[in-house]
């Protein structure tokens, strides 16, 4: 499945608006996903029935967005509906290999996947977007203790934790 | 006929979906020309790689 999406439009640009097609879409959650699992030194499956769902939540949440003059905040809430939609579906499945207990980041990704895929995703086109604009990272090395934290917060608070994303992983933020 | 029958169902359900997915699509290159209009493009193989150096730093490197 990584291998079928790989091989899918590696020319061109990326833009923001890919993330309305479903293998761009797609391909996102999978690079955030094996980046998770790189980290903890895991196996990871996706599922691309579940992916469907969360782009089509993606899809409704920004189609129902309603802007006058774009602006960081439209941007901010395009993170925050990539969050909100991932956390709702069962699209990364992580197993952890070897038979050490697991360090603490690997068992805040174990207990709570789906957040920390999706927090991981929204804060991934976050802070690519805004490291691009302003040259500088948001983002500082997150402990598991802050990582499992936002994974609570976001699986008992939805959409009003989602919107909190930048908050929860302690992101900057270049505008006023 | 029945084929024949299912076509315009088929066509509507598509135009359904394609409806939100075209909006959704027009919303985030509206954000993309006002907000970033000044960014240097990323080519698609590109971003996945950025993805997953973010990432793993983000979740702290191990």
């Amino acid at each position: 499945m990584v291998e079928a999406i790989a091989l899918h439009a590696d020319l061109g640009a990326w833009t923001l608006a890919a993330l309305a097609e479903r293998a761009a879409f797609e391909r996102h959650a999978v690079a955030v996903a094996a980046a998770i699992a790189d980290r903890i030194c895991a196996k990871v499956e996706i599922d691309v029935g579940e992916c469907a769902g969360a782009f089509a939540d993606f899809v409704e949440a920004v189609a129902g967005h309603q802007t006058g003059e774009p602006a960081p905040a439209d941007f901010i809430a395009v993170c925050a509906g990539l969050v909100a939609s991932l956390a709702r579906h069962h699209v990364a499945r992580y197993a952890a290999g070897g038979e050490a207990p697991p360090d603490r980041m690997t068992g805040a990704v174990l207990t709570y996947p789906d957040e920390v895929t999706a927090l991981a995703s929204g804060a991934a086109l976050y802070l690519l977007r805004v490291r691009a604009l302003t040259g500088v990272d948001p983002s500082v090395p997150l402990s598991p203790l802050i990582v499992e934290n936002a994974a609570i917060l976001l699986r008992h608070g939805g959409n009003q934790a989602a919107i909190r994303f930048r908050e929860l992983l302690q992101l900057t933020t270049p505008w006023a | 006929m029945f084929a024949r029958d299912q076509q315009p169902r088929e066509r509507a359900e598509a135009a359904a979906g394609a409806r939100p997915v075209a909006a959704a699509r027009a919303v985030l290159a509206a954000i993309d020309a006002k907000v970033f209009a000044d960014i240097r493009p990323v080519p698609f193989y590109e971003q996945s790689v950025l993805i997953r150096r973010a990432v793993i730093r983000l979740l702290g490197d191990g």
